[in-house]
């Protein structure tokens, strides 16, 4: 029995493995595949906040900069000084994550809907630093005439071999956030979430941590950052406005917070669903709203969390079931009159 | 943990697999004359219609200029529709809204040039969404079309890229030489947006001034939400200018001009393209309004044939008066549909370069000579507000 | 004009805005305190909140023109009770994690914006003033009627909603529903309605605030944004869920922007803002009055 079940298993792997290798040469045309790596970098972005939000419970609307911060990097060094993606990399995430550190700093402080707020004036405090610091943004205009990467001599020129880079990117992103989880690292992550006072009582260091996963939170975002500065070979202030946070954001929450899986969910789901809701227009953001509304009253863990609450009431486990994880904590239980 | 992966994996999987799938493609919203693409009229390519896609904020705070952008070329394409079309084909418009946001501009770039494959665009009002996507359009060789300003979109060394009206430049130069030679100003203060069209304007206009060897007497910027302006405005009565130029959207421009009057503030208000517009009277009100100088591409003239003969079919079409941006857009797709007639075969790449030898065409903006970078006219007029009206200004 | 009027003048503009951004941290804070829900779909209600009565004063439903008066009495009834109906919505998000509800209440904050671009349209309009548009000038300093309404009637609001909860009947009841739920509902005060009638008023602040800065504004679906976000910080800055703290904070928050307009950059103007937001609360982690605690469930 044990065989068969692992057996399905490693063909499912291989199937997916299989399709996700395959992809840009079945999709019909470039559009989709440009679609899905944009979907690529919003799931980098979502596994970043997923780590600083859904496991060490650090509520974090400063996207946008990190974001911001890893793009600009690529692209400044890239215009100016011909720099190639896999130096702008790892200085794009070392940026972002520094960024992602200094933005933690008022968390030690500040709590809850404050904290919402700092990170919030945080990220558009940095927003106008790149409208206005000229000499080194070059402004509200953006910079333009970003190259294509081309690595080992191979022009990466179009949607199809991006596709492969973004792959990579967020295949090993997503392989070091479990490992992240499934660490210390993650256990104390959890333990602050869950209750800070008990956790520092425990001798987890509260601050370091929180520091930390802010800065994880940022190094992601700084990848996604380079990888979309080398994709659109054009950035500019608004690209990384509070509303494109926001985005992750809702993506993270319908996938499910507290659940990387969830953040591959949303990450997909919500700009596929996105682009097919267009032909409806104005009534797509309407609906999108509701939607939104409809996840948070009624599937709070998100998508996610529906498949393990689907697995409890019919006692039943589905083939990709796991261990029952974090469901963003509630404060109390909806039960008055 | 092995699981998360099967799950995720399997997630992956079935959303690509939705993803290739061709019922993805949404209709789009067309002129209204034309059906949508039907698979019996895939079957003859020669009937096939040409598509032109529009790609513009249809929504948000600039909503009115994707709005402006879709009429004025629809117009333009409906003429010619009944005129029978180009080698037989009809045209047909589709429109597709970026909310004025850069990367949703890109995945509709995207969308248009590979799933759409569209003749030509138009992309967009907004200048960062029209930057990020000219290498898109260079890259599959569709000539783009935008009415923004900003100088510097066509810099970028794409020869795909047109813009259907006078750079900002042209603008500034012509208001700002008019004031200091025919009404012998001599004193500017610039109060402008830090957004990519305001900071532009404002550029422009210090610009015009160093070139007749003045200097601001101050520069105010603010923010596109602002709506007080009372601290900007209080430092700059008191350098006391006689001029305060404008640069910034039509709302922003028409509430800096009336706080500015109720501030005390009696000398000339002056400004470019976005304060010739209705939208800046209705938001300053007729009175403060009375008297500003504007420059703008096109004005509506009596006397002109062409421009009544527009205006007679925009009012027909949609019920109201067209301003420039409808003018511009109307006059770019002209020049459009001019290069598809003469492009032989009919590809968006031929129909670049035929865009490219166009001299000599009389459009409602002036005479259109496009130039190797994609500039298509320069030279604006000015204009003055009296009695709540646009009136082109013919001295005193 | 000498350096005190320039300063004067700064500061009234600053003071003007700063009113309409306390009116609308108000409702933030009436519906935090008894609730626990921070509400940030809070800016598109004042936004729907704008148009509920501008159109009545413009003459948009069935060509009927009321006075000003009587438009700004009906969008703030109006708003009300959209007020009573979104309350029934928000109920249950009330009792959810902060994220959940930020999540939740940004989605209905997407709904209405929506709402108001299908029936209204996105272009918006200008409004023409009730009262003269020649300011009044008092010793170099002008001073514009309208705003000078926007003052004052912002003033009495927060007079009488000061006055009302400490006096009445009712305030004392959303006092003590907000203070203790348990208690107050054993006591025979019935807390959910209570509840409904709080967000009635925070809504209706917001209408309140709309339509009194609409002739010096610019009315647009697109006003939700920036106004919420603004009463959103003067909400934290002073203090959540503190009546005191709503208007300190938002007069503080107007007044910041000014100054820093007028006489530091204009260009960082709401960077400046921000900067000396984060600092203040960094100083006094829950605002500057102090936040009220609030009893949840």
């Amino acid at each position: 029995m044990k065989n068969t079940a692992s057996t399905i298993k490693w063909i499912l792997l291989g199937v997916g493995g299989l399709v996700l290798l395959a992809y840009p040469l079945v999709a019909p045309n470039r559009y989709t595949v440009h679609i899905v790596n944009m979907a690529g970098i919003w799931i980098l972005m979502s596994l970043g906040l997923n780590l600083a939000m859904g496991y060490c419970g650090q509520i974090n609307l400063a996207l946008g900069a990190f974001w911001g911060v890893g793009a600009y990097t690529a692209a400044l060094l890239s215009t100016r000084f011909g720099v190639p993606i896999w130096i702008n990399m790892p200085l794009g995430m070392l940026l972002a994550g520094i960024t992602g550190a200094l933005i933690a700093l008022p968390m030690l402080k500040v709590r809850s809907h404050y904290l919402a707020l700092v990170t919030i004036g945080l990220a558009e405090t940095i927003n106008i630093i790149m409208v206005n610091e000229i000499w080194l943004t070059e402004g509200p205009l953006g910079i333009s005439g970003i190259p294509m990467p081309n690595l080992f001599g191979i022009p990466i020129d179009g949607a199809e071999r991006f596709y492969y880079i973004v792959l990579v990117c967020v295949v090993v992103g997503f392989l070091v956030a479990r490992q992240i989880v499934s660490h210390r690292i993650g256990r104390s992550f959890i333990a602050i979430r869950d209750d800070d006072t008990a956790a520092k009582a425990m001798g987890v260091n509260v601050a370091y941590y929180q520091v930390l996963a802010n800065a994880i939170c940022g190094v992601y975002c700084g990848v996604a950052g380079v990888l979309y500065a080398h994709m659109s070979t054009y950035i500019s202030p608004d690209i990384f406005e509070f509303k494109n946070a926001l985005f992750v954001l809702t993506m993270t929450m319908v996938g499910g917070m507290g659940s990387l899986a969830g953040s591959v969910v949303g990450g997909l789901a919500l700009p596929l669903a996105q682009e097919w809701l267009r032909a409806i227009k104005s009534w797509q953001l309407v609906g999108f709203g509701l939607a939104i509304m409809i996840v948070v009253l009624f599937m709070p863990g998100g998508v996610v969390g529906l498949t393990q609450k689907i697995e409890q009431a019919g006692g039943i486990r589905l083939p990709w079931a796991r261990k029952p994880a974090a469901e963003p904590s509630r404060m109390e239980e909806p039960n008055v009159s | 943990m092995k699981r998360t992966i099967l799950f995720v994996f399997m997630a992956l999987a079935i959303l690509l697999a939705a993803c290739a799938s061709p019922t993805a493609a949404p209709a789009p919203t067309s002129a209204p004359a034309q059906p949508a693409a039907t698979k019996a009229v895939a079957s003859q390519p020669t009937g096939e219609p040409i598509k032109i896609g529009i790609i513009a904020a249809f929504s948000g705070t600039n909503a009115v200029l994707g709005d402006w952008m879709k009429k004025g070329t629809t117009l333009a394409v409906e003429e010619k529709n009944k005129a029978g079309g180009i080698q037989g084909r009809q045209i047909q418009v589709i429109t597709y809204d970026d909310e004025a946001d850069p990367t949703k501009s890109v995945n509709l770039a995207q969308k248009v040039a590979t799933e759409d494959k569209v003749m030509a665009v138009w992309a967009t009002s907004n200048s960062t969404s029209a930057l990020a996507d000219i290498p898109i359009f260079a890259q599959y060789k569709i000539p783009q079309f935008t009415n923004g300003t900003n100088v510097d979109i066509t810099n970028k060394g794409s020869a795909y890229i047109f813009r259907a009206t006078p750079a900002g430049p042209s603008f500034e130069d012509t208001l700002i030489d008019f004031l200091i030679t025919v009404k012998g100003m001599k004193k500017f203060a610039i109060i402008a947006d830090t957004s990519a069209y305001g900071k532009g304007e404002g550029d422009y206009q210090e610009a015009a001034l160093k070139r007749n060897n003045l200097q601001a007497l101050t520069r105010e910027a603010f923010g596109i939400d602002d709506k007080d302006f009372t601290g900007q405005l209080t430092k700059i009565l008191q350098t006391q200018p006689e001029v305060l130029l404008l640069g910034s959207s039509e709302v922003a421009s028409g509430l800096i001009a009336k706080q500015a009057r109720q501030l005390g503030f009696k000398g000339q208000i002056a400004g470019g393209a976005a304060v010739g517009t209705p939208k800046f009277i209705e938001t300053a009100g007729e009175t403060i309004a009375e008297g500003v100088f504007f420059t703008t591409p096109w004005l509506h003239d009596e006397a002109n044939e062409m421009s009544l003969k527009f205006v007679n079919a925009y009012k027909a079409r949609w019920n109201e008066t067209p301003e420039f941006h409808g003018a511009n857009t109307y006059d770019g797709t002209k020049l459009l549909l001019l290069a598809m007639e003469k492009a032989n075969p009919l590809t968006s790449e031929n129909v670049a370069a035929e865009l490219h030898k166009i001299s000599g065409h009389k459009g409602l903006q002036g005479t259109f000579n496009v130039t190797a970078k994609g500039e298509t006219i320069t030279g604006t007029l000015v204009g003055i507000i009296k009695g709540g009206k646009l009136t082109v200004w013919t001295g005193k | 004009m000498n350096i005190v009027s320039i300063f004067i003048q700064t500061l009234v503009g600053g003071i003007g805005i700063g009113s309409l951004y306390a009116l609308v941290a108000l409702g933030y804070s009436m519906i935090y305190r008894s609730m626990g829900l921070v509400n940030f779909a809070h800016g598109s209600i004042y936004m729907i909140g704008t148009y509920f009565g501008i159109i009545w004063y413009r003459g948009m439903v069935m060509g009927l023109q009321v006075p000003y008066p009587i438009a700004f009495v009906m969008g703030i009834l109006l708003t009300a009770i959209l007020g009573l109906i979104l309350e029934r919505i928000f109920r249950p998000l009330a009792h959810l994690d902060l994220m959940l509800m930020l999540l939740g209440t940004i989605g209905l904050g997407y709904v209405l914006d929506n709402l108001a671009v299908i029936i209204w349209g996105a272009e918006g309009f200008a409004v023409n003033s009730p009262l003269p548009n020649e300011p009044i000038v008092i010793g170099g300093v002008a001073l514009l009627p309208q705003m000078l309404l926007l003052i004052t009637v912002s003033a009495l609001l927060m007079v009488g909603l000061n006055v009302f909860l400490a006096k009445s009947k009712m305030g004392k009841a959303m006092r003590a529903a907000a203070q203790d739920r348990e208690t107050a509902s054993a006591m025979g005060i019935p807390v959910n309605t209570t509840n409904a009638l709080v967000f009635a008023i925070g809504a209706g602040l917001a209408a309140a605030a709309g339509i009194l800065a609409a002739p010096i504004v610019y009315v647009n679906p697109a006003m939700s944004a920036a106004v919420g976000l603004k009463g959103f910080a003067a909400f934290i800055l002073g203090g959540a869920g503190s009546i005191p703290g709503a208007i300190v904070g938002g007069l503080v928050f107007g007044v910041l922007e000014a100054i820093s307009a007028g006489f530091i950059s204009s260009a960082y103007t709401k960077g400046i803002a921000f900067v000396v937001m984060i600092v203040v609360l960094m100083i006094k982690p829950a605002g500057i009055v102090g936040e009220v605690t609030v009893d949840k469930v």
